[in-house]
């Protein structure tokens, strides 16, 4: 993608450019243009300009990340908000997050982080060192990059995880999959845990709505399971536009055949926000529907999001159908062994129960 | 000559009526359209007042026959159908599914729509008083102008309580056509336009008679283009256009377009069964206040033992909430249900009941109208009927996980209220923010609170009903909404903020207008959240409009000033007015015909006292500031008397200027009229944009004072026209 112009194009200088740091995944063009290849965005930059994401920008003719270390976002979230469900259940993560994104959702609940530029956000400049530290204070074991699109601190997390690792602390990134494989490849096996927005089984709603494109998000997914990295998939539904049972019976049966039949899905509840506000909440008859299309292709752990209270939020043993934790709202009551074995049957729950 | 001056008469009459009937027709069908607060509105005004200085301004000298004014009245109504059919296809062409138009897409379809036949009115006036004038009349001017705003008066009447039960808007228009043609038909004399009226007529009627299923099928085409689900039923009621769509097995019900309640649906209103029951509210025989567009929370509660008062404006809306309820749940009784169609705003002035909670479920204040649920004063008005222990909740839209600036402004802006009349409060945090306002002065510790709620929940004699009609209802659901580090944050971002929403200085709409401005991401989120752009302007159209009449002559130019500060004063003080009305009596719309036939009622007053020989100069400016100091009693008294006085004597003064300066020079007269009738609308347009950007939100209500100043500068030109 070519991009010609910045609406911000604040730091052109190379005064400025000391106070960010160098971008991983991008390669010269001629001297003052480059091509980042993080994600499949490609932009083409000449100095001056940013990308897509508007978290990384070309100064004189070298690509930097301008977003690393400035969090914008910080929060201790119960581990079930990501939602990851099968990922240490009943703890809490440190959460952050920085400007940016490369999506356009019209849908997007934190589009004040997404769709902002880094210098028109309130931030705080915090080292890797310090955010595993704060983790370790604040006895959260696991650090999620999530709210906006974590790729786009690509080299922050890249950093961070390695840190976090020596102290034994989790870090997992809640994100849309729109990142390129040489990316991927790198970033993914250090992680924990991920989070995949499946937005859709459809590349119009991918081009309409987010303004990205289905395959490499496909791509990644299978990536994801291959790394053996813990990953939940979430798919928002919204009415009309990504609702079709059709789509929702491919989405089930391409988790099952690239992720195997154990992966989670949640189907969470769409409310009215940002640049969607005059659809009504998803029905809640819908996403039932959604989740018996997934569970009769033979997915087993299928779920109910953003329904606070709904049976569908609990999990189940895939074996004999007890349930093994429950949770209303963020709380949880895990009756799963420590094991990761089922109390009822004995049988393995797949998941990450300890650290 | 009798027979020319009556046609000249009906014709003045008619289009002072099919203008004021277009006007109403195209704000409605507009604020279907389009999301319906101030902005659209003022949109739609400053076209429409753009569309007819520009009309008059280019009626300069013309030798047209009579018959020209003949087509002109047989033009508008096919230009206002025109425009109605336009305004049905435009969804159809242009879709935004779930999303409303942007600022920009409004003000091109409002200009679309409203110039063309905008214009044609503004371009008849000085036509209609040159042509009076050629018949030797005294005064021509008043008479033209004593007409017009006659016609716009009946207009107003003809259209509340006639057109809009009995017609839609296509036979509006139709039916407006239809007089038009009898009025061109007794002038026309040749065969063949008689002949070519008549069959206009027939083909008129035709369509009128198949009207209500053409409008049936674009306006459910147009719904599927844009909503989910499928149209089941529209109405309009004397608030807003109505629409019932089914989306899988759910019923969703829009006003104006906008998405007011979905049901079934039990799940989004538990955090306020939550919040209810956490105070530790027993049900059964308390007294329970409600307003919002909800059904779920009433039988609830009802069924668990409370009396319910539900105030609701609509009664068609709740009728459709309730029919499609009680398919859905039929097992739910009505009895403890009381519904009051009433302003809440309104009910809770007057009312003498008291209560053990009030749950107020507004929706956002997008507009000023809904603004006046989240003020000071409201709550004020809500704390005054809570029993010694009694609470207060309300709700409001919040943040996911950061707040910018106008976001934080405007939460802080309502919760400072809040906080301010219910000092002993419980504040949630997330996407919504719960209010909970206890009457008694205890100290909250959240986590306390919490704990105490989901220790005790068991032990509360309602658990069990509420757990039977709400599936996996638990306490510790509520936990969700007080997470420590987001109440941190936002008790963070609030102390940064002192500002308080209040009716006189309505904070809370302007921050969250500015903040859905800037999800939409249009550019005038820029233009309105700095004045200066908007003086900016003010200034560039008073100077291109100076540009357009310098070659007039200085007279023109002196009384082109004059009229308009008196159109600048009249529209921006009847956008004051009714915006401190709809503050304390609730939904001006439906008294909006009524204000409008006031006002026009004003002007013919205004009007026919320049049949007198004497300008009167002085006593005019006086008596407008009599109206504006009236005006400004209004906003601290509340006495509606004083409302309707002042802005008939508004009208009336402000009014009276336009046919005694059009006296002036009887030689120039269609020239004047030209200068005149621009002159007005280009103030009332100056008006109607300084006055919700720039006065509002800096002076509040007290922007009358300037007006009055204003006023009183009109005094200086007393020497140079008497």
């Amino acid at each position: 993608m070519l991009v010609t112009g910045s609406l911000f194009p604040l730091f052109p200088g190379s005064i400025f450019a000391s106070n960010y740091r160098q971008a991983m995944h991008w390669k010269k063009i001629d001297a003052q243009t480059v091509e980042c290849n993080l994600c499949p965005n490609q932009c083409i930059l000449q100095s001056g300009n940013k990308g897509v994401c508007k978290a990384r920008q070309c100064i004189d003719g070298r690509l930097y990340s301008l977003v690393y270390g400035r969090i914008a976002a910080y929060h201790i979230d119960p581990i079930e908000k990501k939602p990851l469900y099968h990922f240490l259940p009943g703890n809490e993560a440190l959460s952050v997050a920085t400007a940016g994104c490369n999506f356009s959702c019209k849908f997007c609940q934190n589009w004040q982080l997404s769709q902002s530029h880094p210098e028109e956000l309130e931030s705080r400049y915090i080292t890797p060192e310090q955010l595993v530290n704060q983790a370790k204070q604040n006895k959260t074991p696991v650090i999620a990059f999530t709210y906006n699109e974590p790729s786009v601190q690509y080299e922050y997390i890249y950093d961070t995880v390695q840190i976090a690792k020596k102290y034994n602390i989790a870090c997992v990134i809640i994100s849309n999959g729109y990142l390129n494989k040489n990316a991927s490849q790198l970033l993914y096996p250090l992680l924990n845990a991920i989070k995949i927005d499946f937005k859709a089984y459809s590349q119009k709603f991918y081009s309409e709505i987010c303004g990205g494109n289905l395959s490499p998000v496909l791509a990644n997914i299978e990536l994801a399971k291959k790394n053996n990295v813990w990953l939940e998939l979430v798919n928002l539904v919204i009415p009309t536009l990504n609702d079709s049972p059709d789509d929702i019976k491919a989405m089930a049966r391409f988790i099952k055949t690239h992720c195997g039949s154990t992966t989670p899905l949640h189907f969470t509840r769409f409310y009215p926000i940002y640049k969607l506000k005059n659809i009504p909440p998803t029905p809640v008859s819908t996403l039932e529907h959604a989740r018996q299309i997934a569970l009769a292709e033979g997915l087993k752990y299928v779920y109910i999001g953003n329904v606070p209270g709904h049976t569908a939020n609990h999990t189940y043993c895939h074996n004999c159908g007890k349930p093994v934790i429950e949770r209303s709202g963020f709380y949880t009551t895990t009756h799963i062994r420590k094991s990761g074995k089922c109390p009822y049957c004995n049988t393995a729950i797949p998941g990450i129960w300890n650290l | 000559m009798k027979h020319t001056r009556i046609f000249l008469y009906l014709s003045t009459f008619f289009i002072g009526i099919s203008a004021s009937i277009a006007q109403a027709i195209m704000i409605r069908e507009l604020l279907t359209l389009f999301r319906g607060n101030e902005l659209s509105i003022g949109i739609i005004m400053v076209l429409w007042f753009a569309g007819i200085a520009a009309g008059a301004a280019v009626s300069k000298k013309t030798t047209l026959h009579q018959s020209y004014i003949a087509y002109i009245i047989l033009l508008h109504p096919v230009m206002l159908l025109l425009s109605i059919v336009m305004l049905y296809c435009i969804p159809l062409v242009y879709t935004t599914y779930g999303s409303f138009y942007s600022l920009e897409a409004e003000l091109v379809i409002a200009l679309l729509c409203l110039f063309p036949q905008c214009f044609v009115v503004g371009y008849i006036f000085p036509l209609l008083v040159s042509t009076v004038s050629a018949l030797k009349i005294r005064y021509p001017g008043s008479i033209v102008f004593f007409l017009e705003s006659s016609g716009a008066c009946m207009g107003g009447i003809i259209f509340t309580f006639l057109f809009i039960q009995k017609f839609n808007p296509i036979s509006t228009a139709l039916i407006l056509f239809i007089a038009a043609s009898f009025i061109a038909f007794t002038h026309l004399q040749q065969r063949i336009k008689r002949v070519a009226i008549v069959t206009a007529i027939v083909l008129a009627a035709f369509i009128i008679v198949h009207s209500d299923a053409l409008e049936k099928k674009l306006l459910t085409l147009s719904f599927a283009a844009n909503h989910p689900g499928t149209l089941i039923e529209y109405r309009r009621t004397p608030y807003q256009m109505m629409f019932v769509a089914e989306l899988d097995n759910t019923i969703a019900l829009y006003g104006n377009s906008n998405l007011y309640a979905q049901f079934p649906d039990d799940y989004s209103v538990r955090p306020i069964i939550h919040a209810l029951i956490s105070t530790g509210s027993l049900l059964k025989n308390s007294n329970i206040l409600i307003s919002g567009d909800t059904a779920f929370l009433q039988y609830v509660f009802a069924y668990a033992g409370a009396s319910i008062d539900y105030v609701t404006v609509d009664p068609v809306m709740w009728n459709m909430l309730q029919q499609q309820f009680h398919i859905l749940y039929p097992d739910f009784s009505t009895e403890k249900i009381i519904v009051h169609y009433d302003d809440t705003r309104n009910y809770m002035k007057f009312a003498q009941k008291e209560y053990n909670a009030i749950i107020i479920l507004p929706p956002p204040p997008d507009s000023i109208l809904h603004n006046r649920l989240y003020t000071t004063e409201f709550f004020n008005d809500c704390k005054k009927h809570l029993s010694a222990n009694g609470v207060c909740i309300i709700q409001i839209e919040g943040f996911a996980n950061i707040m910018n600036t106008s976001l934080r402004r405007y939460v802080a802006s309502v919760v400072n209220s809040f906080r301010q009349v219910f000092p002993s409060s419980l504040i949630s945090s997330g996407d919504t923010i719960y209010c909970i306002g206890f009457n008694d002065n205890q100290k909250i510790n959240v986590s306390n609170y919490l704990s105490e709620y989901i220790n005790t929940f068991s032990k509360n004699p309602v658990a069990k009903t509420i757990q039977k009609f709400v599936p996996g209802f638990k306490p510790q659901e509520f936990q969700m909404y007080f997470q420590p580090s987001q109440l941190e944050y936002l008790d963070n971002q609030l102390k940064s903020e002192n500002i308080i929403n209040s009716d006189s200085l309505p904070k809370g709409y302007f921050e969250y207008l500015a903040n859905s401005l800037q999800q939409s991401g249009s550019f005038a989120q820029d233009v309105i959240s700095n004045p200066l752009y908007m003086i900016i302007i003010l200034i560039l159209t008073i100077c291109l409009s100076f540009l357009y009449f310098k070659s007039r002559g200085s007279q023109h130019i002196l009384f082109g000033i004059i009229i308009f500060i008196t159109g600048f004063i009249s529209m921006a003080a009847m956008l004051i007015a009714f915006i401190a009305y709809q503050n304390v009596y609730g939904v001006l719309y439906y008294k909006i015909a009524l204000c409008n036939a006031l006002f026009m009622s004003g002007l013919a007053i205004g009007s026919a006292t320049t049949f007198m020989q004497k300008d009167f100069f002085l006593t005019r400016i006086i008596l407008l500031v009599v109206a504006l100091l009236m005006l400004f009693y209004f906003t601290i008294s509340h006495n509606a008397i004083l409302f309707y006085v002042s802005i008939t004597l508004i009208a009336a003064t402000t009014g009276s200027f336009i046919p005694l300066l059009l006296k002036k020079l009887p030689d120039d007269i269609q020239l004047l009229a030209s200068t005149i009738n621009a002159s007005d609308h280009i103030g009332a347009l100056c008006g109607a944009l300084v006055t919700p950007f720039v006065l509002l939100p800096v002076f509040g209500m007290y922007s009358l004072w300037i007006l009055l100043i204003t006023g009183i500068i009109l005094a200086y030109f007393r020497k140079m026209i008497c």
